[in-house]
């Protein structure tokens, strides 16, 4: 499979603090890609790194084979690299229509907006019914939906999905993992930061495991499956 | 189907209201005497000023409290090229000014947000007062007399003018991409990153624009009172005025500054002369009162009534 995504020895402050140690790694085109880990491991940060939300500080990110390292966060935008933050971040105090047509700010997803949002609305026939309401009056499961909607709208080659199933609950959580291969189809490529190891390796197409801020472990899905290192620290025997 | 981004049918209404609106009250102020004369440009002044202020203000979330500097530093161009350069150009050079001293500073300001930001603004015009009293000093400058100065009449087109441009700036910016990212940022600085909003090339754009009328209006002002006092034009009560009318009025929606300036200048006329005591007590418990329980002001009022709220699930 050709890579999307190319990640070599990226690093990641916060201030003094190093979070990130010289992580690489590759995202398939039309795949998923996960990040697992645990809680500190520095999921969210290598997302919001590849994002552009960080100051560079050391490695290198290539995506479609263009230097992308020190791009601000709405110039990967307009590239197609896409995320899905942490804690959904939805605009509450907007309607869901807004929410929705605002994600595509960006000039490439702006000449197709309206297909996309029948695209989006097809994913989720809930935002659909509640394009008026105000984001802030959703419920947990609808505003994740509502982030991953004004995340597609963007019209993303690349999504960056963190924790999209972060404080669900179990039968939301499942909806949204079962949305994901879904995004595959349309062409998309997916990295996953998710702590929820079951669930992910079901979906990912290739695993990486994020201990400290370096990759302690990768492999393809099933491969990982059985590990039986994977399968003590993460799986419970 | 399309997404309407501007809606422009509902356009001309609103800016035909607002300039039939500006030319009744300059045309009651000049025919019905002095006194009203100065009412008039009072109120397109704090219009002016209000409605800037929003414009950055109002619209990302980031509180202001030292736009009196705009207003000074335009005052201070005008005062020091007074029968060097024609006002019809040391004016809209005035406006310009402000807008690049915003240009400039706005970097290294904007890193900041929240009660910092507030801080910073306020601290950051005090100081530009304070240098350039200690330079006006230094030249043996403490004030400038500005003899020759337009009549007020001359200074409310001026003034009334401006005010238009600013409410019709704070409109269409309010419809307009530009307007939309702004609000991204009021809600969730960090989603609007995340969506491709260019949060800092949007918020520097918009704190240098919110400068420029301001500058202008500054200018203005100084020709008005016909000296030029460094203590005057940077007095940060003007800084204070333009947020509690903001605040009374509702930012982030060009009627808002509109209808703020209207009830403090309305409260002033009222009491202003007969009571001033109570003028301030009443200033105080209305802005307490709004921030308590109409955080989106007179015009948040207003719409709360038009629409009922929508449905919670």
């Amino acid at each position: 499979m050709t890579p999307s995504l190319l990640v070599t020895d990226l690093t990641a402050c916060y201030g003094e603090v190093q979070v990130l140690k010289g992580v690489s790694l590759t995202a398939r085109s039309q795949g998923v890609t996960a990040v697992i880990g645990s809680n500190g491991a520095g999921k969210s940060t290598l997302m919001r790194r590849l994002a552009g939300l960080l100051p560079p500080t050391g490695g290198q990110i290539t995506f479609e084979g263009q230097d992308i390292s020190t791009l601000a966060s709405h110039d990967l935008v307009a590239r197609g690299v896409v995320l899905v933050p942490e804690g959904r971040l939805i605009f509450s105090d907007m309607t869901v229509f807004e929410n929705l047509t605002i994600g595509a700010v960006n000039p490439r997803a702006r000449a197709d907006r309206d297909n996309t949002l029948e695209t989006v609305f097809d994913f989720f026939p809930r935002l659909k019914e509640r394009r008026s309401q105000l984001g802030g009056t959703l419920s947990g499961g609808e505003q994740q939906m509502l982030a991953l909607g004004r995340g597609l709208m963007a019209n993303p080659k690349l999504l960056l999905l963190d924790e999209p199933t972060l404080g669900l609950a179990p039968g939301i959580a499942k909806q949204i993992f079962q949305i994901i291969p879904g995004l595959v189809k349309l062409g998309l490529s997916v990295i996953l930061a998710e702590q929820d190891v079951h669930k992910t390796l079901a979906i990912a197409d290739y695993v990486y495991v994020l201990e400290n801020g370096t990759i302690g472990a990768e492999g393809l899905s099933a491969d990982l499956q059985n590990d039986q290192r994977i399968k003590d620290a993460y799986l419970g025997a | 189907m399309t997404i309407p981004f501007i809606s422009t049918n509902s356009s001309l209404p609103a800016v035909s209201a607002t300039v039939i609106g500006a030319v009744l009250i300059v045309g009651l102020g000049v025919t019905m005497g002095s006194y009203w004369t100065v009412v008039a440009l009072n109120l397109f002044m704090w219009i002016a000023l209000t409605q800037s202020w929003s414009l950055f203000s109002g619209m990302t979330g980031y509180i202001s409290l030292g736009h009196v500097v705009a207003y000074g530093i335009g005052a201070y161009l005008v005062a020091v090229t007074f029968k060097m350069i024609p006002l019809w150009l040391s004016i809209p050079l005035g406006g310009l000014a402000a807008g690049l001293f915003a240009l400039i500073v706005a970097i290294p300001v904007l890193r900041v947000r929240g009660p910092y930001f507030v801080i910073l603004t306020f601290g950051l015009a005090e100081l530009v007062k304070y240098i350039l009293l200690y330079t006006e000093t230094t030249f043996g400058k403490s004030s400038r007399l500005l003899f020759g100065a337009p009549k007020t009449e001359v200074l409310l087109y001026w003034v009334a003018a401006l005010a238009v441009i600013a409410t019709l700036i704070t409109y269409f910016v309010g419809r307009s991409r530009f307007g939309k990212g702004l609000a991204a940022v009021r809600e969730d600085e960090t989603a609007a990153e995340t969506i491709g909003v260019p949060v800092t090339r949007l918020k520097v754009l918009a704190f240098a624009a919110s400068a420029v009328i301001p500058g202008m209006i500054g200018g203005l002002m100084a020709m008005r009172s016909t000296y030029f006092d460094v203590l005057q034009v940077f007095n940060p009560t003007i800084s204070f005025s333009i947020v509690t009318m903001a605040i009374i009025g509702g930012a982030g929606d060009a009627r808002g500054p509109i209808l703020g300036a209207l009830f403090m200048l309305g409260l002033a006329e009222l009491l202003w002369s007969t009571a001033p005591q109570l003028y301030f007590i009443l200033l105080g418990l209305f802005l307490i009162g709004f921030v308590l329980f109409a955080p989106n002001g007179l015009i948040g009022l207003i719409k709360r009534r038009k629409q009922p709220k929508g449905s919670v699930s």
